[in-house]
């Protein structure tokens, strides 16, 4: 399973990190710089503006004479017409003039009161229709008239408002950079713990052989080789286990093979010595019985020894063919002359699987349902959405919840004072179950029964038509005194 | 009488003459008290003459009881150990029935049965140390008429013998007839396909008679299982399955294309009127 990396994880986190850092550190240099260019700007704007206004006033006492003749002022004024962003109004006592239209006496800002000489000149910060403005006044040492300079500070503004522009797009280049860059160090950085995650996975879904690559000697380096060190141990543990794993199977079915041909001789000996029992005398003809009665006890755990051995192996094949599995239980419960012992409820069910495991798997439930029950089994047989199922239940004593899970185990008895069975069936049922792709439930109500639940899955479409089948139930005589030693 | 037996043509005895009484000498009654255990019947009131059974299995303690439970039961039994010497021992004498152990020594017990059935229509009851596995098949296929799974009991041996006997010995009544292009005289043991005999095995002759008397129908294992394997319950289906497919060899023209004995799938076989 992938676990996917979410918001406000380690990468996300280092990644705004980096754009704070940057961002706050990048900002503070811009808005410094921006702040001391624009003040170094205005300094020499209002340097210029003064040296300018001295040069005009002084312009004015050489070219109006005394006492002022309007025609000098205006000749005055008119001179600044050719200047831009430098405009000028004189006020004389009965008149005014002003170089421009748009600027005239109106725009004289009442707090500037006008310096009687050029050494120190007043300047105000005004806005003509929005456009800021410096205005420098003054009068002239031997006249009453008031001169007004006006700057424009449209360059300046203008200036300004480029820098800032610059800077802040300056800023996000940045700001964006540094994101990419701390998301890719981050990446960088984090790639042996995404390296160490995916190896973790495979080892989970049971690739052991994997292991990290250590080519680096810091943290990351050392974590990998312990990394590396705890998969060595973890897959050495697991080959130990399935080699024992693997020795206890060959075991089994070594033994299980070994024990058939002397069981067969004992139970071909038994066999005959069962025909003879009249011929004994009362004294040899119990012990008799009861070797006869071990020998088949001892014939069922081999044969079930064997077929557990045969599943372990994995070379069991199924073979698929319609089973209707109504008539498979009947069948089932009748030739092993159960009868009065089950009650069947059975739905027209027909599945494709392999009968013989199919029918395995329902006798070992139902000789299990039987072997506890306190009265009758009861065995349903029906189709939900997508599964067959069986259903055996019995009334018995139930099992004890902490039972439960390991009643599939091998040999798991849960009462072991019980000497019926072998401790095989429900595990190869279970087995059985697995080989053909369905479960097996089982739920429990101590004091009231247990109930077995098989799920086959529909494995698509079956021919109807399974008259012929119903046929077979015609099974002339049923001779349930029959061994049927074969299953 | 008819009795099929192993290599009729070099039996120097031929068919023996019994010496029950009664108006089927030696059929069914006095074969179901061979099988029951000797001593409960006296054989002096059944027959005088045994059936005689090749008995090859390797392992000493098995062979011994089965063999002397086979002898009490009547039975004239010849026990072999070794696969290549039940084969000359075969060839050298003539036999109503072999029961074969499929692991031998120097030639293999499937190897044994394919080479009987090559020059036989003897019956033969294979001994199989593996009940779900390929052994079963690969014996069915190599032409074994009935199995035994080990460990078993006698009575279930016993079993299966007077099954496969009961096809050799008990023939069947009814008139010759014909179905599509073959021949079928049941009381003779003969097919004829277009006019020329065809060899079956009495079990294989069995199936054949009782699809195409009953043909049009479809049969189930189970059905064809109880007649003429007679297996009340829970008979392994691939005896029939496989028997099918060693007739389909001998009558169909294609047998990998069968037009003669279909199989109605999940259901059983059935041969068309035509």
């Amino acid at each position: 399973m992938r676990h996917p990396i979410r918001r406000g994880g380690f990468r996300w986190r280092l990644t705004i990190a980096f754009i704070l850092v940057a961002g706050v550190s990048a900002g503070v240099v811009a808005i410094g710089a921006f702040l001391m260019i624009r003040a170094e700007r205005e300094n020499t704007f209002l340097e210029r503006t003064l040296r300018e206004s001295r040069l005009s006033l002084s312009l004015a006492e050489e070219t109006i004479a005394q006492p002022q003749e309007p025609g000098d002022v205006r000749r005055f004024v008119s001179r600044f017409k050719r200047q831009e962003d430098f405009e000028a109004v004189v006020i004389t006592d009965d008149d005014s003039f002003s170089s421009t239209t748009a600027i005239g006496p109106s725009h004289v800002p009442s707090e500037l009161t006008p310096a009687t000489g050029p050494a120190e000149l007043p300047t105000t910060d005004i806005d003509i229709e929005g456009k800021p403005h410096l205005v420098v006044g003054s009068t002239l040492a031997n006249s009453d008239s008031e001169f007004y300079f006006f700057f424009s500070k449209r360059h300046l503004s203008e200036e300004s408002s480029k820098l800032q522009t610059i800077l802040l797009r300056d800023w996000i280049a940045v700001v964006v950079l540094s994101g990419l860059l701390g998301s890719t160090l981050a990446r960088r950085t984090l790639r042996p713990v995404s390296r160490a995650s995916r190896a973790a996975q495979a080892l989970a879904e049971g690739l052991l052989d994997t292991r990290l690559r250590v080519d680096t000697d810091d943290e990351f380096g050392v974590w990998a080789t312990s990394f590396n060190e705890m998969a060595d141990a973890l897959q050495e543990m697991i080959d130990a286990l399935s080699a024992s794993h693997e020795r206890e199977k060959r075991f089994t079915s070594d033994v299980s093979h070994e024990l058939r041909t002397p069981l067969t001789a004992l139970m071909t000996s038994a066999s005959m010595a069962k025909q003879h029992l009249d011929e004994m005398g009362p004294g040899g003809r119990w012990y008799a019985e009861q070797m006869i009665r071990q020998a088949t006890r001892l014939r069922y755990l081999v044969e079930e020894l064997m077929e557990i051995s045969r599943l372990d192996a994995g070379r069991e094949s199924i073979t698929r063919e319609p089973v209707d599995v109504g008539e498979l239980v009947d069948s089932v419960i009748s030739s092993r002359g159960w009868k009065g012992h089950v009650s069947l409820h059975a739905d027209e069910v027909a599945v494709s699987t392999d009968a013989r495991r199919l029918e395995r798997i329902i006798a070992n439930l139902v000789a299990n349902a039987i072997d506890h029950a306190k009265e009758n089994a009861r065995v349903h047989a029906g189709k939900d959405d997508a599964h067959v199922f069986i259903e055996v239940a019995d009334d018995g004593p139930g099992i004890p919840s902490e039972h439960l899970p390991h009643v599939f185990d091998r040999f798991y008895k849960v009462d072991p004072a019980r000497s019926g069975g072998t401790g095989l069936g429900l595990s190869i049922a279970a087995e059985n179950a697995k080989l053909l792709g369905g479960t097996i439930d089982v739920t429990s109500d101590p004091g009231n029964g247990t109930r077995f639940v098989l799920r086959l899955p529909v494995t698509g479409p079956l021919p109807d038509g399974d008259h012929g089948v119903a046929s077979t139930r015609h099974s002339s005589q049923v001779d349930t005194t029959r061994s049927q030693p074969r299953q | 009488m008819v009795v099929m037996r192993g290599r009729d043509t070099t039996s120097s005895t031929g068919p023996r003459h019994r010496t029950c009484s009664g108006p089927h000498p030696c059929r069914l009654p006095d074969l179901v008290n061979r099988c029951l255990p000797a001593g409960r019947h006296a054989p002096a009131n059944l027959c005088d003459v045994d059936e005689r059974l090749l008995l090859v299995e390797d392992d000493t303690d098995i062979r011994d009881i089965v063999a002397h439970a086979l002898e009490q039961s009547g039975f004239q039994v010849t026990s072999e150990v070794d696969g290549r010497q039940a084969l000359i021992r075969f060839r050298q004498n003539p036999f109503d029935v072999v029961v074969l152990d499929i692991m031998l020594p120097s030639l293999d017990g499937l190897e044994v049965c394919r080479k009987i059935r090559s020059e036989s229509e003897v019956p033969i009851v294979m001994l199989t140390a593996k009940t779900d596995t390929i052994d079963v098949v690969l014996g069915l296929e190599a032409g074994a008429d009935d199995y035994v799974t080990k460990p078993f009991e006698m009575p279930e041996l016993f079993a299966r013998i007077r099954a496969v006997l009961r096809r050799v010995i008990e023939s069947p009544m009814g008139p010759a007839f014909s179905i599509r292009g073959l021949q079928i005289d049941p009381s003779a043991f003969r097919v004829l396909k277009e006019g020329r005999p065809i060899s079956l095995t009495p079990t294989e002759f069995r199936l054949l008679l009782e699809l195409a008397r009953r043909s049009g129908q479809v049969l189930t294992r189970d059905i064809l299982l109880e007649q003429v394997w007679n297996y009340e319950y829970s008979g392994d289906s691939r005896l029939v399955d496989m028997a099918i497919k060693r007739l389909r060899q001998k009558v169909e023209d294609d047998p990998s294309n069968p037009q003669l004995i279909q199989t109605v799938r999940g259901i059983g076989y059935t041969l068309q009127r035509g």
